[in-house]
Parts: C-alpha cells; sequence; structure tokens
C-alpha cells in the first residue's frame, strides 16, 4: 500500500510545523487552562483552526501561544513534544 | 413588530428589506454548499473540521434568517422545498465554482467579507432590534471564517507561484456585482433599517479587502440591469448543476 506523502507547504500552508498552544476557560472563575495545540502557519489560520477544533464549549474566553515564545524551565534540553492536533 | 401573513400588507421598505434578507440568506445556503463541496479537500483534519464548522455555520445563519422572513409572509415550505434554480438570490460570485484551492480561498474571503459587510449596517437597527441580534450574533461567529480564509491567503503568497492574488482580482469583480450603482435611492437606508446606505457599504467592503489585497482604482461598476430585489445583473437565478448540488434533498428524512 502506497503511504500518503504530505506536502507539507502545500496542504498545511506552511514548510515547517509551527505550533500554537491553546488556552480556554468556561467562566470567569475558571482558570485559563491548557486545552490542546494546532498547527498553522500564521496567527490567523491558527486562530480559525483552534476556535473551530476545541468547539466542545462555549469559551468565556480562548487565546493561542506561540510555541517559540515559550520559555520552558523544567522541561529544557528533554525530547518532549507537544501534543499535535 | 408586526407579523404579515401576505406581501400585500408589506410597506415598501418592508418589501425591500425582506429582498435584501432573502439575498443575504441565499448567499449563506450557498456558501454553506460550497463548504460542503469542499469539505473533502481539507488539507489536514485541523482544516476539514474547520471547513466543517463553517459550513455548519453558514446553515445556521441561513435558516435563522429564514425564519426571520416569516415576518415578511415567507414560509418555510416556500423556501425550503418550492424554489428552484431560478428562485435563488445568491450572489453572482458564488456562481462559478473554485478552479483551485486558492481560488477557492479569494472565493470564500470575498462572499464571507461582502456578506458580513452587508449585516454589519443592521447590528445597530432600531426598526427591528430581533434582526439587530441576529446580525450581530452571525457576525461574532463569522470572525472566524473571516481569519482562516485571510490565514490561507497569507500562507499561500509564501510561495512565489501562487496565483491567490490573481484569483482574488476575478473574485473581486465578480463580488462587487451584489451591490448597485453608487447614491441610487436606497430605501433600506433610508427608512432606518440600515445604519448605511449601500454605496457606504460597498466602499466600507472595499476598503476592508484593501487590507488584505491590492485593490484597482476604478472598477467597473455593475450594469443597469442590476436589480435590488436580487442584487444582481442580469437573469435571476443561479446555474442549474449549481442549484442540484446545493438544494434541500429527501423531504421525508427532512425535521418537521
Amino acid at each position: 500500500m502506497m503511504k500518503k506523502v504530505i506536502d507539507r507547504q502545500l496542504e498545511l500552508g506552511g514548510d515547517k510545523p509551527e505550533f500554537y498552544e491553546v488556552f480556554a476557560r468556561r467562566d470567569s472563575a475558571e482558570p485559563l487552562t491548557h486545552i490542546g495545540s494546532v498547527e498553522a502557519p500564521n496567527e490567523q489560520l491558527a486562530e480559525a483552526r483552534a476556535w473551530f477544533v476545541y468547539d466542545h464549549h462555549t469559551w468565556r474566553e480562548m487565546c493561542i501561544v506561540p510555541l517559540s515564545a515559550i520559555v520552558t524551565i523544567t522541561e529544557r534540553d528533554s525530547k518532549s513534544k507537544v501534543k499535535v492536533v | 413588530m408586526a407579523v404579515i401573513n401576505s406581501i400585500e400588507g408589506l410597506s415598501e421598505a418592508d418589501r425591500f428589506l425582506g429582498d435584501e434578507l432573502y439575498c443575504i440568506a441565499d448567499a449563506k445556503l450557498v456558501l454553506a454548499g460550497w463548504y460542503m463541496m469542499v469539505l473533502q479537500n481539507g488539507r489536514s483534519i485541523a482544516d476539514f473540521t474547520s471547513i466543517c464548522a463553517m459550513m455548519q455555520g453558514q446553515y445556521g445563519h441561513a435558516r435563522a434568517l429564514y425564519q426571520h422572513l416569516g415576518r415578511f409572509g415567507v414560509t418555510l415550505e416556500e423556501v425550503e422545498w418550492t424554489r428552484g434554480a431560478k428562485d435563488i438570490r445568491s450572489p453572482k460570485l458564488l456562481d462559478r465554482p473554485p478552479q483551485s484551492w486558492s481560488d477557492f480561498v479569494a472565493a470564500i474571503f470575498m462572499a464571507e467579507q461582502a456578506i458580513s459587510t452587508q449585516l454589519s449596517a443592521y447590528r445597530t437597527s432600531l426598526a427591528d432590534r430581533t434582526l439587530a441580534r441576529l446580525a450581530d450574533k452571525i457576525l461574532k461567529e463569522s470572525r472566524f471564517h473571516l481569519s482562516y480564509s485571510v490565514g490561507w491567503i497569507k500562507a499561500l503568497r509564501k510561495d512565489p507561484a501562487s496565483t491567490v492574488d490573481e484569483d482574488a482580482r476575478r473574485r473581486l469583480v465578480e463580488a462587487l456585482d451584489w451591490w448597485g450603482e453608487p447614491d441610487q435611492p436606497d430605501i433600506i437606508f433610508s427608512s432606518g433599517y440600515r445604519d448605511a446606505s449601500d454605496s457606504d457599504l460597498r466602499e466600507r467592503f472595499l476598503n476592508v479587502v484593501g487590507t488584505t489585497f491590492d485593490v484597482p482604482d476604478g472598477i467597473a461598476g455593475p450594469a443597469k440591469s442590476w436589480r435590488p430585489s436580487i442584487r444582481r445583473t442580469g437573469s435571476p437565478g443561479i446555474p442549474e448543476t449549481l442549484f442540484e448540488k446545493i438544494r434541500f434533498k429527501n423531504r421525508e428524512l427532512a425535521m418537521p
């Protein structure tokens, strides 16, 4: 069986993976919680993908953070990867 | 706000408003059909999910607007089951099927912007508060549809061989067919249903498109045959082939 080869530029809109971490809360009493990640080549597409993929609640607040902006402390130099949706 | 049982009981302003809402609702119906047909081409799981959600959103908006048309004597029977291709009032922009992924992205950008621009003028309507609230809700939900197309346009532009700008130029001309000649009488605006005239909305649309694409100077306005009741030039209706794809089917399976 032929393995599907993904053309990153054509199919995902970017030639290298860029991730955004998604945070949300259902009401103001809840803490802003990490709910997942999306891959997108820019903020606009990340915003749309995050909103549509993580629509299992009516979020009061949702925000995205580029993975590149996160400074790791405990996991520095580890090979742990983000969960890709 | 009175509910009218037949078109004879409507004022002239209400007749024009009913026509315009029909055009907006049909634009959403056909756009939902586009998303439905393109769904299988979603380039990733996140894209597939996004297109699915936008399709669902557009169907929901269309149905909510059709329901509001009940105020003008329009019935669900008429809207969903008795109309043919010649009765659908969607913009000419959505007649031509997408020729490629970039043409699809350019076309949905223009369609989403055009519909949102027109609806934005109803958000403050004091003459019809139900419509104002509905317009506000639809606009909030449509924000993410616009982010999706703008994000893809940016991504496509990274490739020097991308045709997205040419596709957008062609689609812009088709999109402008949705607005009539500038400075014509606009009874929906003068009666207070909309807070902006069609001419101002056309200008607002061009300005917002101009933040993403180069808008050439002196784009020709629509021909004299433009009709406000269908927001189109030329003959009414959409191509039969498109209608066959987007029409409601299998009445026996439909929810009561």
